[in-house]
């Protein structure tokens, strides 16, 4: 990949709220800041799996917290994106039981845009929730994909898949959605830490 | 009214999925007020909701990380490598060979993954109101439209109101999804200006309501604006329009 694309903080924002061209928007941010953000778990006692896997835990959360409209545009995007990988790493480091290396971990000086501070039951209530998903079968996870996140309608998901109608599709997607709301409804713990911080 | 929870359960899963009228919407929402238990059954199915979204969200992102990945292996695996010498003719039946299968592998994939809903989001942008120096704030609509009041747009709008008014109803109602009320209120400002010698947010207008018709799945209108916008390089939405083409919505009419 290697896109000249260059997008404006303003024109990414818009790209992400809008969920248009939300690819190279991803693909842009990946570009401009990967190095940077990478270098920061890197530089302070991680490995190159771990920035690739936190990064890519911090561009979902900040592609969400710019769709729920929670980015307040009074930093740049890549001091938000600083700000969200090294409290990310640090709840990592946490979970690592490694109290050592997260004191001496980045400077102290936190800054005070709280929404990119994701607490670590957050984290791992996100985990959860994730996990509970992946459970469902391989045909439920597809049809409640194309429906919830697609935004497909019924007949474009028959168009997609292998079900004779419209109305098989429905069948199907109702019952594996009554499936995932029991699995979520299971697990308390998600539950409590989900209401009490809104995800 | 009896209570049913099983059947309520149901109706709340066609709210949560867009899908109740506005007297199950009023219904549905007058239970939530009153009866905690289907209150807690609401805040577990938006939780299985927005584990469906993660999940995706995770997987795109997590597709484009290992896009990147590769992208960045693959240029430095080929750094320092000798170039191979090779004949003109030889890189013009390359060229030639590559076009054909893109071309061919474009028209496919076009077909096989075009949705009305990806090609209104490609299309799609905001519009902005330009901002002003002056005192004034705009009307109460312009306010309402600026900080994103869709709703409050819509409710404000008269048949005494302007053209400029009824586009921005237009554009508010893409946003709410009501692509007929769109459709509506644009065809209005292009019909009002028909008789006049300047014609404000007519192009506007013609742009917005070519998405509206995609989304309602009237390609045959829909390409009938493409093509005026088109056959004008100077139309405001030139560029913008070009990027829908009447190939793809052509292609959308075969799914049809």
């Amino acid at each position: 990949m290697n896109s000249k694309l260059r997008l404006s903080d303003t024109d990414l924002i818009i790209s992400i709220k809008t969920n248009k061209n939300l690819n190279s928007a991803i693909a842009f941010i990946y570009e401009a800041h990967f190095e940077y953000l990478s270098s920061l778990i890197t530089n302070n006692s991680g490995s190159e799996q771990d920035a690739q896997d936190i990064l890519q835990e911090v561009m979902v959360d900040f592609i969400r917290v710019v769709q729920s409209g929670k980015f307040r545009e009074e930093s740049s995007v890549k001091t938000f994106l600083h700000s969200m990988t090294r409290n990310c790493w640090l709840n990592e480091l946490k979970k690592r039981n490694s109290a050592e290396k997260r004191d001496k971990v980045f400077e102290r000086n936190r800054l005070q845009d709280d929404n990119s501070n994701e607490t670590y039951e957050q984290r791992e209530s996100k985990k959860k929730l994730l996990e509970v998903f992946n459970t469902l079968g391989d045909g439920c996870k597809k049809i409640l994909t194309l429906f919830y996140f697609e935004s497909l309608s019924m007949k474009e998901i028959v168009e997609q898949t292998n079900y004779e109608n419209e109305q098989v599709v429905r069948n199907k997607k109702h019952k594996c959605f009554k499936t995932l709301v029991a699995l979520v409804k299971n697990n308390v713990a998600i539950i409590e830490t989900l209401k009490a911080n809104s995800i | 009214m009896t209570y049913d929870f099983n059947a309520n359960i149901d109706l709340l899963e066609q709210y949560i999925d867009g899908t109740v009228n506005d007297e199950e919407r009023k219904l549905v929402e007058q239970l939530l007020n009153n009866n905690a238990e289907l209150r807690e059954a609401y805040e577990y199915m938006n939780m299985a909701v927005a584990s469906v979204k993660l999940s995706a969200l995770h997987r795109q992102v997590g597709n484009i990380a290992a896009a990147y990945k590769t992208g960045k292996n693959s240029s430095t695996a080929t750094q320092g490598q000798p170039a191979k010498i090779r004949s003109i003719g030889f890189y013009a039946m390359r060229v030639a060979a590559v076009l054909a299968v893109v071309l061919a592998s474009y028209t496919a994939i076009q077909y096989a993954t075009i949705t009305p809903d990806k090609l209104y989001t490609s299309a799609f942008e905001a519009y902005n109101l330009s901002a002003t120096r002056s005192a004034s704030k705009g009307t109460d609509i312009e306010q309402s439209y600026k900080m994103g009041n869709w709703n409050a747009v819509l409710s404000a709008i008269s048949n005494e109101s302007g053209q400029k008014e009824k586009f921005l109803g237009g554009v508010s109602a893409l946003y709410l999804d009501k692509f007929d009320v769109a459709a509506d209120y644009f065809n209005q400002v292009i019909d009002a200006n028909k008789t006049l010698t300047e014609k404000p947010y007519t192009q506007e207008s013609e742009f917005y309501l070519a998405l509206a018709l995609i989304k309602l799945q009237n390609y045959d209108a829909a390409k009938s604006i493409i093509h005026k916008i088109t056959a004008n390089p100077d139309h405001t939405y030139y560029n913008q329009v070009k990027k829908i083409s009447t190939i793809k919505t052509a292609l959308l009419s075969f799914k049809k």
